[in-house]
């Protein structure tokens, strides 16, 4: 396992998450987080550590699967299959807490389309950051 | 690919994901869940739910089949366990903008690497690559 080319595509990943996050659930989806702002904590009660620690475990298992997963290196179409994939686990995880929290269709649909994204752009980068280490002789 | 195993390994994952989360949630957290009742539905829309179960079940299998592929409920425990792990940071994110309780919190790392370290070792058990030749 290539460590170095791993903690790139880890902290790159982790990036472009918190970025994505920024901008899709704080930009894009606000409208909707408060129309039903009874199911989320107030603005000033946000952890934005555990925010932050959170897409950071998520990053790096992410990264992690991938590179134990392929070992010899999936290259960008990998990874985009690879991201897909994970993307409909979440999507399937979405589905289950639109089934038991009074959460508005909107709100299910952008996340399973957002979240697929997300994860699908996550995937091309590992794939094309992520280069197994040379074999020893 | 062997997809006749491989859509045996998705059917037995889809019935334990759901017995289980029926047995943890449904029963043992249900008082965890009436504590904080303004953030569910009275009701679970059954159907919905289980899609979702599906869904997850599926993408589970299939990211094992067609990135891990080997016969063996070692390599499928270690794959769900790092599953496992990639959803406790779901988790975390969930509990920073959701007013959950950490009893919760931890009830839902707990579930998911139990949950998804089953599911593996039963996904790896189950599938075998198709005889190749």
């Amino acid at each position: 396992m290539n460590w170095t080319k791993f903690f790139i595509a880890f902290i790159a990943t982790w990036i472009f998450i918190f970025v994505f996050e920024w901008v899709f659930h704080g930009m894009l989806m606000h409208d909707s987080y408060a129309a039903t702002s009874a199911l989320w904590r107030p603005q000033t009660e946000i952890s934005m550590p555990l925010l932050v620690a959170g897409q950071g475990v998520i990053a790096f298992f992410f990264t992690m699967i991938f590179v134990r997963g392929f070992g010899s290196g999936g290259g960008l179409g990998g990874g985009l299959r690879y991201g897909i994939l994970l993307g409909l686990l979440g999507c399937g995880a979405n589905i289950i807490q639109y089934a038991v929290q009074p959460l508005t269709t909107n709100i299910l649909s952008a996340w399973c389309i957002g979240g697929v994204i997300e994860m699908a752009i996550g995937g091309l980068i590992v794939g094309a950051l992520y280069k197994p280490g040379t074999a020893a002789a | 690919m062997n997809h006749k195993r491989g859509f045996l390994a998705f059917i037995v994952a889809f019935v334990f994901i759901f017995f289980f989360g029926f047995v943890w949630h449904g029963i043992l957290m249900k008082p965890m869940y009436n504590a904080t009742s303004a953030l569910w539905r009275t009701e679970p829309i059954f159907p919905i739910l289980i899609l979702g179960h599906a869904v997850l079940a599926f993408a589970f299998t299939g990211l094992y089949v067609s990135k891990v592929g080997i016969n063996s409920a070692g390599v499928g425990f270690g794959y769900g366990i790092v599953i496992g792990i990639f959803a406790c940071g779901v988790n975390i994110i969930r509990f920073a903008v959701e007013p959950l309780t950490t009893n919760i919190l931890f009830m839902w790392f707990a579930a998911d690497l139990i949950c998804f370290a089953i599911m593996g070792a039963l996904v790896g058990a189950i599938y075998k690559p198709a005889p190749t030749g």
